[in-house]
């Protein structure tokens, strides 16, 4: 490994002499991350090299596959001038370079755990800035014309209903309050957006990378496609990434009506209905994900302990269904 | 008087030893795998001490709730109320239903994550208000 990663290396940053301290960081089930420096005759270059892993996944397959690193890469190069802050890509892997696929990028400096950025004090000027820079990274991304990029899956709400849905049904559970959520987004699917935009898929805290100023990079595009724009601003809210601070609603660092001005604000048109109708839709397809992940435990294509642990989560998406769908009296 | 440990108490004390002895002298990726097991294991002990209790309870709201006293085993009933939300029998305005959701919800995490920000949130309410 390290000795290819080397020989990459030097390939970009011609008179590189080592690779140091490489380690690999935990990460999906679909990628591999692993970071660490090449030390150049002008001092260490901080790089992280983002794979698929072994195979891939058999679950990732079909209608709603993850994006091609090659095209990861290639969404990255493209929306960064159009003013979403990602980290630079250095390169793509090549069969010569016998790594697999996947890219090469600077590791920008920062945090992404949650409970760090939205707890501790050093994060506190940049939590107050994140809401005006994530409604901007996100207006700027949606508002970047759809043929300057690779290709990606276009989807209607209702598509994207019915895919995940069959995603739902595939895993044979019988749970009424997913069922009542189903019910709910049949019935209230929006109208088609009045444009179809590229859509990060991801946008949450914990692929959002920060530093005391707030957010310097947005990560994890893999689950990116073209769609309805609201479809970020509302999985940004989806309770699960408030991680306790439960009013914040936008990602446990602003409330879901400073969002909506915010993106207002930065040229984007909002519509609080729609980022209703994917906030649940978002808790509903998170609910699917953790069943899922139990799902790739029990066939034995991943038996970490993690994975089988947040199978016991979705019930966690159930209790948020119902505080959406069918809050109790006060 | 009993003296052999239930199923229950094993894996308490496992966890607690997990927690206590091993977890100390770890770091890094294994210290964090350790704290998953020791949740997991936690979730597992009170499904055994509770989880009994949370299906008999469904299980009868859901045989009022389905007018079916005779339809037995819990995921039968479970389905069959799938079903009923699928065709639109069963919705927010059936009396009982959305009780029912409630109920069982709450009773589930309270199993599997009683830290569940949402969780902690909606015992207090229903402490402070319980009607």
């Amino acid at each position: 490994m390290e000795t290819k990663l080397l020989a990459l290396a030097r390939r970009v940053l011609p008179g590189t002499s080592a690779v140091e301290r490489l380690e690999r960081l935990s990460g999906g089930a679909n990628n591999e991350t692993w970071s660490f420096d090449a030390a150049t005759p002008g001092g260490p270059a901080p790089l992280i090299l983002r794979r698929k892993a072994g195979g891939g996944s058999v679950a990732e397959d079909g209608p709603l596959a993850s994006l091609a690193p090659e095209h990861e890469a290639a969404l990255l190069r493209a929306v960064a001038p159009a003013g979403v802050p990602v980290p630079a890509v250095r390169a793509v892997l090549e069969p010569g370079d016998d790594l697999g696929r996947g890219f090469l990028m600077d590791r920008v400096p920062g945090e992404t755990r949650p409970k760090k950025l939205l707890t501790e004090p050093a994060f506190a000027t940049a939590r107050t800035a994140m809401v005006g820079q994530c409604a901007r990274a996100l207006a700027a991304l949606h508002a970047a014309p759809l043929d300057a990029l690779p290709p990606l899956r276009v989807a209607s709400a209702a598509e994207e209903l019915s895919l995940w849905e069959a995603r739902w049904r595939a895993h044979g559970e019988s749970r009424p309050v997913f069922e009542l959520a189903l019910r709910w987004l049949h019935e209230h699917v929006p109208a088609a957006p009045a444009r179809v935009s590229p859509v990060h898929g991801d946008f949450r805290t914990g692929n959002l990378l920060v530093d005391a100023h707030g957010l310097r990079a947005v990560l994890d595009w893999e689950l990116a496609h073209a769609g309805d724009p609201m479809e970020d601003l509302g999985w940004l809210c989806v309770a699960s990434w408030r991680f306790g601070a439960l009013d914040r609603e936008a990602g446990g660092f602003g409330t879901r009506d400073a969002l909506v001005d915010a993106y207002r604000a930065a040229g984007g048109a909002a519509d609080a209905d729609r980022v209703r109708y994917w906030e649940v839709f978002g808790t509903f397809r998170w609910g699917t994900m953790c069943v899922g992940m139990a799902e790739t435990w029990r066939s034995g294509r991943d038996r970490s302990v993690e994975r089988v642990a947040v199978g016991r989560r979705a019930s966690e998406t159930e209790l948020d269904l119902l505080r959406l769908l069918a809050p109790r009296a006060r | 008087m009993e003296t052999t440990p239930s199923a229950a108490e094993l894996i308490a004390a496992a966890t607690e030893a997990l927690r206590d002895e091993l977890l100390p002298a770890l770091s890094g990726r294994a210290a964090f795998q350790a704290r998953v097991v020791a949740n997991v294991l936690d979730i597992a002990r009170r499904e055994l001490e509770r989880g009994p209790a949370a299906d008999a309870a469904e299980l009868a709201r859901l045989r009022a709730l389905l007018g079916a006293p005779d339809i037995d085993p819990l995921p039968r009933l479970r389905a069959a109320l799938c079903d009923a939300i699928r065709e639109g029998r069963v919705t927010l305005d059936t009396p009982g239903f959305a009780d029912h959701l409630w109920a069982d919800t709450m009773a589930r995490l309270g199993i599997e994550q009683p830290g569940y920000p949402s969780f902690v949130r909606e015992s207090r309410t229903a402490a402070a208000d319980p009607t």
